[in-house]
C-alpha cells in the first residue's frame, strides 16, 4: 500500500511537474517579451528624439575611419543621425571643455570619449557628465560606470608581449615576478613610461608589492619610452624581446600584419576601459545617449573591432581574439573602473617618482 | 627781399613738419611694437607666474583659489633636485659643445670658404629641421642601440667583438648630448649664417696682410667680431635646450638621466587627470630666471655696439677663403653630416612610410614594402584640409613673427643708447616666451581668449597667434644680431637725404637683413608646421593641422600612414626651403 501510495505521488508530480515548467516558461518568455519591448520602445522612442536633433558631436582619440564606418552602418539601420566627430586626445579636451564652461560658453561636444577612465575624472569631479540608466536598461550594456555617467566603449588590455623570433612561447614569462629574473638584464625589456600595468596591479596586491617589483624591473636596465606604439614598434622591429605597456590588440594587428610578436595572458591581467560620457551641456543629447549606446551594442562593436581591433575584451559583450585568449586563460582580471581609478592614479603617480616625477 | 625770409620760414615749416611726421611714424610703430610684443608676452608669461603660486594638483590654474608658495617648495626641496639640475646642466653643456662649434664651423666653411658644393650642402644642412624629431631620435637609435644598432653590428662584425651589445650605447648621456647636439646645428647654423654672409672683410684682409693664417685671422678677428651673434646664439640655445623633452623622453627616461624638462614633462603629461600647471610653471619660472641673468649677461656683454658692426656704407663683399690642403677634409665633414643627419633620418622615415609596422630592413621586411600608407592618408576626410591650414599657419606665422622680429630688433638695436630703457625692455622681454613650456602658453591662451570680444577663439588665428608669440625669440634674437652688424650709417646716410623712417627700413635696412629674414622665415614656418603642444590645445575639427594628425596617426598605431605624411611634410618644407633659396639666388645675380 505504502508502496502503491508512494507510487500515485509520484505519478503525480511527475503529471504536475511539466505543467508548472511549462507555465514558468510561458510567464518568463512573456516577461522577456515585455522587458525586450519596453527596452525596444524606450530605444523607438530615443532614435525618434535624436533624429529630430540630427547631429552628434563627438571628442575623443578613435581613428575617425571608425566613425567613418558607424556613420554608413547607421545610415542604413538608423538613418538621420549624422556623427561629427573630432580626433584628438582627451587631456587637452578636458582642459579646454572645463575653461570653455567656466567662461559660459560650453563647449559645443556631446561625447568625450578617452582611452581610460581616468583621463575623465575631472568631468566626474566636476559633475559635468550626465547619468543615463538607458545603456544598462534599454540597451543592455554591463559597462556602465559612475553613477551610470560612463559607457564602456571598449578595452585595452596591457599584457606581456614579447618577440617570437627572440623568444619561445615557453621561455616567455608566464608572470610579472618572472620580469625580475636575471636573464632579462640589459636592454631586453622595453616598458612604457607611464607604468600604467605596475600601477593597476598595484591595486590588486596592494602599493607596497607593486612598488617593489617595479623598482626591481627598472634595475633590469630595460628600455624606457613614452608612448605604446614606440613600445610595440620596438618590440616589432626586434630592438627588445618583451614589451610592457602596449596593448593585446595592437600585438594581434601586428601579427596578422606579419610581425613576428604575441602576447602571454598573464595573470593578474591589467585592462583599461575606454569610455564615453554624454555632457551636460549636450546641444544633442538624445543622440549622445542613443549613439553613445549603439556604439556598445554588438553591431557598434563589430565595426569598430572589424576596423582597429578594439573590442569589449571582458565582460558580457567581449568580442574578438584578445577576449577568446582571455576567455581561454581565464586570468585574474584587474579591470579600471570607477572603483579602481582613484587607487591607479595614486600609485601611478608614486611609481613616476621613480622615473622623476617631483610629486 | 621779402622773399627770401618767407622762403626760409617756409623751409623750416616743412623741414619741422617732415620731422615730425618721421618722428610721428616711428614713435607711433615704437609704440605699437611695445604694444604687441608686451600683450603677447604678457599672456603667457602672467599665466606662468599665477600658476606657479597655484595649489594646483587636480584643479586648473583659474579654479583654484589657494594661494600658495607649495609649488616652489616642492621643487626646491624635492631630494632629487640636486641631481636633475647637475644632469640638466650637463646636458645643456654636452649638447651645446656637440651643436654649436659644429654648427659655427659649418657656417664658416659654408659661408666664407671656397669648398665646392657649398650651395647646395648649405641647403641641405637645414633640412634635418623638417624632420619630425621623434622620428628622428628613432633613426639614431637604429643606428647606435647596443644591441641592434647598424653602427654597434656593423663594428661588432669587423672588430670580432664577442658580447652582443656594444661597442657604442646611444641610452647613455653623452649619446644623448650627442644627438641633441646633432639636432641643433641646423638652427644655429641659419642664425649665425647670415652674419657670416654679411661680414665686412677689410678687417680679415688686414690680419692676412699682417702675415696670419686663416685659421688665426678667424680666431683673433673673426670670431671676435660675431661676438653679439655668438652670444646670443649661445644663450637661445641653454634656454632651448633646458626646454626640450624629444631626447630626454626617448633616451633619457632609459639612461636613468633626469633632467628638468622631463620633470615638466611628468607635471604636464599627466594622463590621470589634470596637468599639475602650478609645479609646472615653477619649474619654468626658474627657467625664467635663468634666461634673465643671461639676457643681463648678453646685455653687459654686447653694451658697445658699434664694434661689432661690419657692414657700412664703404661697400662689402666677403671674400671666400681658399683652404687649401684642408678643402677635402672639410668637404668630407660636410658630407658626412648631411648623411648622418638628413639623409639617415629621412630614409628611414620613408622606409617606415613603406611598411606596416617598422621592421629592419631584411628580405622579410623587402616583402612587405607598399605604398599603401599614402593612399590611406587619403581616405582621411580632413587630410587636405589639415594640409591647408598648416601652409597657411606656416605663412601667415611667419609672416608675421619676421615683421614684429624685424621691428623689435632695430629698436633693439637703434635705440640703445637712449635713456628710456625701452631698448632693454623689449630685448629681454621678447626673448621671454621661450622660457614658458608650450602647454601653459595653451592654456593661457584659451584662457583668455575664450572671454575675448574678437571671436578669434577656435580659428586659425589663435594658433598663429600663439606660435607667432613662442617663436619671437628665435626671430628676434636672430635679427637682433644681424643687424648689429649694419652699421648706422647708411640708415643716417638715407635720412639725411630726408627719405622718411619707414621707406628707409624698407629700402635700406631690410634689403641689407634679406638673407637673414628669408632664414627666420623659413625657420619658423618649419616649426610652424611641427608645433603639436599648442596645437593640441587649441586646434578643433575646422583647425586640424599636419602635425596634430600626424601625432593621432602615430598613437593609434598607424605608423605607415603617420610617417607618409611625415613625408609629404617634409616635401612641403623642402619646397618653401627651396622658394627661399632660388630667391636668394635671383636675388644675389641682380645685385652683382
Amino acid at each position: 500500500m505504502l508502496n502503491a501510495r508512494s507510487y500515485m505521488k509520484s505519478a503525480r508530480t511527475v503529471a504536475i511537474a511539466p505543467i508548472i515548467f511549462g507555465l514558468l516558461v510561458w510567464a518568463s518568455a512573456g516577461y522577456a517579451q515585455e522587458k525586450g519591448r519596453s527596452g525596444g520602445d524606450a530605444m523607438a522612442q530615443l532614435y525618434a528624439a535624436a533624429k529630430k536633433e540630427g547631429t552628434v558631436v563627438i571628442w575623443g582619440p578613435t581613428d575617425a575611419i571608425i566613425y567613418q564606418r558607424m556613420q554608413a552602418a547607421l545610415d542604413k539601420q538608423y538613418p538621420g543621425i549624422k556623427i561629427e566627430h573630432f580626433e584628438s586626445i582627451p587631456e587637452p579636451l578636458v582642459q579646454r571643455i572645463i575653461a570653455e564652461s567656466q567662461a559660459g560658453k560650453p563647449a559645443a561636444v556631446d561625447i568625450i570619449q578617452s582611452g581610460s577612465l581616468r583621463a575623465l575624472r575631472p568631468l566626474i569631479d566636476r559633475d559635468m557628465l550626465a547619468p543615463y540608466s538607458g545603456w544598462e536598461k534599454d540597451f543592455g550594456l554591463d559597462a556602465v560606470y559612475a553613477g551610470q555617467r560612463f559607457v564602456g566603449a571598449y578595452n585595452l588590455t596591457l599584457p606581456i608581449a614579447y618577440n617570437t623570433k627572440m623568444v619561445s612561447a615557453q621561455e616567455a614569462p608566464k608572470s610579472w615576478e618572472e620580469l625580475a629574473e636575471p636573464k632579462w638584464k640589459g636592454r631586453k625589456l622595453i616598458i612604457e613610461a607611464r607604468l600604467v600595468p605596475f600601477a593597476m596591479l598595484g591595486t590588486e596586491w596592494g602599493k607596497g608589492k607593486a612598488t617593489e617589483l617595479t623598482k626591481k624591473i627598472l634595475a633590469q636596465q630595460p628600455i624606457i619610452v613614452q608612448g605604446g606604439t614606440t613600445v610595440a614598434n620596438a618590440l616589432a622591429g626586434g630592438q627588445v624581446s618583451i614589451a610592457i605597456g602596449t596593448y593585446a590588440y595592437t600585438i594581434e594587428r601586428l601579427k596578422k600584419q606579419g610581425a613576428a610578436v604575441d602576447w602571454v595572458p598573464v595573470s593578474p591581467l591589467p585592462v583599461l576601459t575606454s569610455a564615453v560620457g554624454v555632457l551636460k551641456t549636450a546641444r544633442h543629447p538624445n543622440g549622445a545617449r542613443f549613439f553613445a549606446g549603439w556604439m556598445g551594442t554588438a553591431e557598434g562593436q563589430n565595426i569598430r573591432y572589424a576596423t582597429t581591433g578594439q573590442a569589449n575584451e571582458v565582460g558580457r559583450t567581449a568580442i574578438g581574439a584578445v577576449a577568446e585568449r582571455i576567455k581561454a586563460a581565464q586570468p585574474a582580471i584587474i579591470l579600471e573602473t570607477d572603483k579602481t581609478f582613484a587607487t591607479i592614479l595614486e600609485i601611478q603617480r608614486e611609481l613616476g617618482k621613480m622615473l622623476g616625477a617631483l610629486r | 627781399m621779402n622773399i627770401a625770409p618767407s622762403a626760409a620760414a617756409k623751409n623750416v615749416q616743412l623741414r619741422s613738419w617732415s620731422i615730425a611726421r618721421k618722428l610721428s611714424v616711428r614713435s607711433l610703430t615704437l609704440g605699437l611694437t611695445l604694444l604687441i610684443v608686451t600683450y603677447l608676452v604678457l599672456i603667457p608669461l602672467f599665466m606662468l607666474l599665477y600658476a606657479s603660486i597655484k595649489s594646483t594638483e587636480d584643479k586648473l590654474p583659474f579654479e583654484s583659489t589657494v594661494i600658495t608658495l607649495g609649488n616652489y617648495t616642492a621643487v626646491l626641496t624635492n631630494p632629487t633636485m640636486a641631481s636633475i639640475f647637475l644632469n640638466t646642466f650637463l646636458f645643456t653643456a654636452g649638447s651645446l659643445a656637440v651643436g654649436l662649434p659644429l654648427a659655427i664651423l659649418m657656417a664658416w666653411l659654408l659661408e666664407r670658404t671656397a669648398i665646392p658644393a657649398r650651395r647646395w650642402i648649405a641647403t641641405l644642412i637645414l633640412v634635418p629641421m623638417t624632420i619630425p624629431s621623434l622620428l628622428s631620435a628613432i633613426a639614431w637609435i637604429q643606428l647606435l642601440d647596443p644591441r641592434i644598432g647598424l653602427i654597434n653590428v656593423v663594428l661588432r662584425a669587423v672588430l670580432g667583438w664577442s658580447g652582443d651589445t656594444g661597442p657604442f650605447d646611444i641610452y647613455t648621456l653623452s649619446g644623448m648630448c650627442f644627438v641633441q647636439g646633432l639636432r641643433l646645428v641646423p638652427s644655429a647654423y641659419l642664425m649665425i649664417a647670415a652674419s657670416f654672409r654679411a661680414m665686412d672683410p677689410s678687417l680679415e684682409e688686414q690680419s692676412a696682410m699682417a702675415g696670419r693664417g686663416a685659421a688665426q685671422t678667424t680666431l683673433r678677428i673673426t670670431l671676435p667680431i660675431m661676438r653679439p651673434a655668438l652670444l646670443a646664439m649661445l644663450i637661445y640655445y641653454i634656454i632651448v635646450v633646458i626646454e626640450s623633452f624629444d631626447i630626454p623622453g626617448l633616451l633619457g627616461f632609459t639612461a636613468r638621466i633626469r633632467v628638468l624638462s622631463t620633470a615638466i614633462y611628468w607635471a604636464t603629461h599627466s594622463e590621470v587627470g589634470l596637468p599639475d600647471y602650478g609645479l609646472a610653471s615653477a619649474l619654468g619660472a626658474m627657467v625664467l630666471a635663468v634666461a634673465l641673468l643671461l639676457m643681463w649677461i648678453y646685455q653687459r656683454l654686447t653694451a658697445h655696439q658699434e664694434r661689432f658692426a661690419t657692414i657700412t656704407g664703404k661697400g662689402y663683399r666677403p671674400r671666400q677663403i681658399d683652404l687649401g690642403a684642408w678643402t677635402a677634409p672639410a668637404t668630407a665633414l660636410c658630407v658626412v653630416y648631411v648623411a648622418l643627419a638628413v639623409v639617415l633620418p629621412f630614409l628611414v622615415l620613408a622606409w617606415t612610410s613603406l611598411q606596416p609596422f617598422y621592421a629592419v630592413p631584411s628580405a622579410d621586411s623587402l616583402a612587405r614594402v607598399s605604398l599603401e600608407g599614402y593612399f590611406r592618408i587619403w581616405q582621411e576626410s580632413t587630410v587636405v584640409r589639415a594640409l591647408w591650414n598648416t601652409m597657411v599657419l606656416a605663412l601667415v606665422t611667419s609672416a608675421a613673427t619676421i615683421l614684429l622680429a624685424v621691428l623689435v630688433s632695430w629698436f633693439v638695436v637703434r635705440r640703445r643708447k637712449a635713456a628710456d630703457g625701452l631698448s632693454h625692455y623689449l630685448a629681454t622681454v621678447s626673448f621671454l616666451p621661450q622660457c614658458v613650456p608650450s602647454i601653459v602658453i595653451g592654456l593661457a591662451f584659451i584662457f583668455v581668449y575664450v572671454r575675448f570680444p574678437i571671436p578669434i577663439y577656435g580659428t586659425l588665428w589663435i594658433i598663429a597667434l600663439a606660435m607667432t608669440t613662442r617663436y619671437l625669440a628665435y626671430s628676434s634674437r636672430t635679427m637682433t644680431s644681424a643687424l648689429m652688424q649694419v652699421h648706422g650709417e647708411l640708415e643716417e646716410a638715407s635720412q639725411m637725404a630726408r627719405a622718411p623712417w619707414a621707406r628707409t627700413l624698407r629700402r635700406i635696412t631690410m634689403p641689407l637683413l634679406a638673407p637673414a629674414m628669408i632664414n627666420v622665415f623659413f625657420w619658423v614656418a618649419v616649426h610652424a608646421m611641427q608645433e603639436l603642444s599648442m596645437a593640441l590645445m587649441l586646434y578643433n575639427p575646422e583647425t586640424v593641422v599636419v602635425s596634430t594628425m600626424i601625432w593621432s596617426m602615430w598613437q593609434n598605431g598607424r605608423t605607415a600612414e603617420a610617417a607618409a605624411l611625415g613625408v609629404i611634410l617634409i616635401l612641403l618644407s623642402a619646397l618653401l626651403l627651396l622658394g627661399g633659396q632660388v630667391f636668394l639666388y635671383l636675388r644675389r645675380s641682380s645685385d652683382s
